[in-house]
């Protein structure tokens, strides 16, 4: 038991290092023509979601905590509370989605994962900037929402055997 | 191991564009003739569009202009530019924000005491 936890330390430290560097290799990417401004693709919730569906409850908040402190160091603090906000939310919606419930696929988590994200940053610029107005940004977040949902919940699905030979098998496959 | 679209993401994915639509359909509409300019959540100044004259304050390094209708974030000093790339504004509820620096304009809904038009 004892090989087992060491492993899923390590597998953690790694993923934990793998979102932190997708999320600042991201900041890299021009916006894409089809995404209002402020749109990411949130290639980070690849490992969240994989986190949520094999490691377990602590080290997938461990993870989301690692890179809201990231986003806090190199953007300031309303990015790192922005990251907080939306990586708790959807966090939790995936240990929950993919965790426990385990009734949608890659495809359907990727999206719940990103609407919880954005519903969770446009909480924090609502209190920031103190406006109800910035819900009215509300429609168009969600249909990119689907759109980059479905293209990290796409990716997801294609990296899982990868991600599993990263990890071992020693604690059961997801 | 699933397929890789399911009955369930279907419906995830259906139920997210109708609450999208539905959002969209219900947003409000009209012109305003007032904006807020927030600084820090609090009220900074309420500015009228009505003017010919369009006039440029500058608050936290975000320099706004507004009149002739509408108003706009014409530079920031922040990284990302979100408040600029919102471009011109002139409907009641349409909004710029720059979190960097935490200033809001937000249009208002017109004034029903003011006066729209003057006959002589």
């Amino acid at each position: 038991m004892k090989g087992v936890k060491i492993q899923k330390l390590t597998v953690t430290a790694l993923f934990t290092s793998l979102s932190v560097a997708l999320s600042f290799v991201e900041g890299f990417l021009p916006t894409f023509a089809f995404l209002p401004p402020g749109a990411k693709p949130g290639f980070s919730n690849i490992i969240v979601m994989f986190s949520a569906m094999s490691l377990g409850v602590s080290q997938t908040l461990f993870i989301v905590f690692a890179k809201a402190f990231f986003a806090f160091l190199t953007r300031g603090a309303v990015a790192g509370l922005m990251s907080l906000a939306g990586g708790v939310l959807s966090g939790i919606c995936m240990l929950i989605v993919l965790g426990k419930l385990k009734m949608t696929g890659c495809v359907g988590a990727g999206v719940l994962s990103a609407v919880c994200h954005n519903l969770g940053q446009l909480l924090v610029s609502f209190i920031t900037v103190g406006s109800s107005a910035v819900f009215g940004y509300a429609p168009v977040l969600l249909v990119v929402s689907v759109v980059t949902g479905v293209i990290t919940g796409a990716i997801l699905r294609a990296a899982i055997p990868y991600f599993n030979k990263l990890r071992g098998t020693e604690w059961g496959m997801p | 191991m699933k397929k890789l679209v399911t009955k369930w993401d279907i419906a995830v994915i259906t139920a997210v564009l109708l609450i999208s639509l539905l959002l969209f359909a219900f947003r409000p509409k009209e012109t305003g003739e007032k904006a807020v300019i927030r600084v820090d959540g609090k009220e900074y100044k309420t500015v009228d569009l009505r003017s010919d004259e369009t006039e440029e304050i500058t608050v936290n390094g975000v320099s706004v202009v507004y009149g002739g209708g509408e108003i706009y974030i014409k530079d920031s000093s922040c990284r990302d530019k979100i408040c600029v790339n919102a471009g011109h504004l002139s409907k009641k509820g349409q909004f710029a924000v720059c979190a960097p620096n935490r200033v809001a304009v937000e249009i208002k809904g017109n004034d029903k005491n003011a006066p729209r038009a003057v006959t002589g």
